[in-house]
């Protein structure tokens, strides 16, 4: 599975490689191309909450599993004043948007999980994760291959040293 | 930003993804959509000029690469409409709250009266049982919890009473009742249930749950009772799952000050 990708956000011009490096995970872990739409916005509005709010900070992103299900994990780092009023902004977004509901508000709505820890002074961290489930059909496949992965392990260890 | 003006900008940006874009292409229609939803283009409007920005784009000479384009076009179109998205599921869970709101002011109202006829029952165990079984199934509704227990005692008598989803795996006994109420004042509030396995004192429940406290207390502040709940139904117990159990153990600890009121009346 993909390692770890990390995106230093310091302007409207980064967005672009973390929506990639965003999408492009969304693909390799099997997520429809819908899916990787949603997660390469909800990464953007992230990403933009920090340019307009704070100036700079850092993206990461993850792949998690679990036996049902895989994850693609978005952190968002940054060391600003933190966030006043968590509830208003994860509720309405900020009000010179016209209260739409983009911004932070919009990706939380746009991903499974969504949790932000913010710290007046010390900063603020988003931590967003989309599930995909893994369907039986998926799981059985996985099974198969790993069985024939041992078979083929147990057979080469009972083959003759040369 | 004109709708004349948004529409060329929107077959421009649809023309130079279809013939050669990327994410750059793709990130100019997600910027698009957002400017759509802010100068309030509508989505019927937006679908139309989509369409028209792809006929242009087949007259342009990109009629050979028709599968290529129509896919290319959709793509461009999802980053258009993820703004919409976005603002749809807002909408969508606004509505979702207004609904259980309404249901909870409903079932407080008829939790209000059905106490206002259970503590003039004849025999203040009674009544006080029927109060505690009514403010429990109620919570244990408006919370979506599995379980939900509540303990009380007074002038020597004692109370437990237990209501549970008819759907959840086992009935919880009085021994686990008296246990938790044991332990309730060494433990927190509400127990999430990642943090489950480090309340050693839980181990007497079914399983690995979450669980929300609170206390009943008379109005001379003295702690008569507890309602608590286990097992919510998604997630963990939140802060209007708190705010709504404190009222309904107020709602119960009034509820059985008034029977008792009424007995002592009764009985002079």
């Amino acid at each position: 599975m993909a390692d770890e990708i990390h995106v230093r956000i310091a302007s409207d011009e980064d967005m672009l490689p973390a929506r990639a490096h965003g999408r492009a995970l969304a693909l390799e872990l099997g997520f429809s191309r819908t899916d990787a739409t949603l997660i390469a916005t909800a990464i953007s509005e992230i990403a933009r909450n920090i340019v307009v709010h704070v100036g700079k900070g850092e993206l990461t992103m993850k792949p998690v599993q679990e036996e049902r299900r895989y994850g693609l994990m978005v952190t968002a780092t940054d060391s600003g004043p933190g966030i006043a009023d968590l509830e208003a902004a994860l509720e309405h977004g900020h009000a010179s948007r016209g209260g739409l509901g983009l911004g932070l508000p919009g990706a939380r709505r746009l991903m499974d999980d969504f949790d932000v820890r913010s710290e007046r002074g010390t900063g603020t961290t988003i931590t967003m994760t989309k599930w995909r489930v893994r369907d039986e059909l998926e799981l059985l496949r996985e099974r198969r291959r790993l069985l024939e992965g041992t078979h083929r392990e147990e057979q080469r260890s009972d083959a003759p040293g040369p | 930003m004109t709708a004349l003006g948004f529409r060329s900008e929107y077959v421009a940006a649809l023309h130079l993804h279809v013939v050669g874009g990327g994410e750059t292409t793709l990130r100019e229609g997600y910027e698009l959509g957002r400017r759509a939803l802010a100068e309030g283009v509508s989505a019927l409007d937006l679908a139309a000029i989509h369409h028209e920005a792809l006929a242009s784009a087949l007259n342009a000479g990109e009629r050979e690469r028709l599968p290529d384009v129509v896919a290319a076009a959709a793509a461009f179109f999802q980053e258009i409409l993820s703004a919409f998205e976005m603002v749809h599921r807002g909408y969508r869970e606004a509505a979702v709250n207004a609904a259980a709101e309404r249901r909870q002011a409903a079932m407080l109202r008829r939790l209000s009266s059905f106490l206002a006829d259970a503590s003039l029952s004849a025999r203040h165990t009674d009544a006080a049982s029927e109060v505690l079984q009514l403010v429990a199934e109620h919570a244990r509704e408006l919370t979506d919890a599995a379980y939900a227990a509540a303990g009380w005692a007074a002038e020597g008598e004692q109370v437990r009473v237990m209501s549970v989803d008819p759907d959840a795996a086992a009935a919880i006994d009085e021994d686990v009742m008296e246990h938790v109420e044991r332990l309730a004042a060494a433990l927190p509030t509400r127990v999430a249930r990642s943090g489950w396995a480090g309340e050693p004192a839980l181990r007497a429940l079914p399983a690995a749950s979450n669980l929300l406290m609170v206390p009943i207390t008379a109005l001379d502040g003295r702690r008569s009772g507890l309602l608590w709940l286990a097992e919510k139904g998604r997630g963990d117990f939140t802060d209007a799952d708190e705010a709504v159990a404190l009222h309904l153990a107020n709602m119960a600890a009034a509820a059985l000050e008034r029977a008792e009121l009424y007995r002592r009346h009764a009985s002079v």
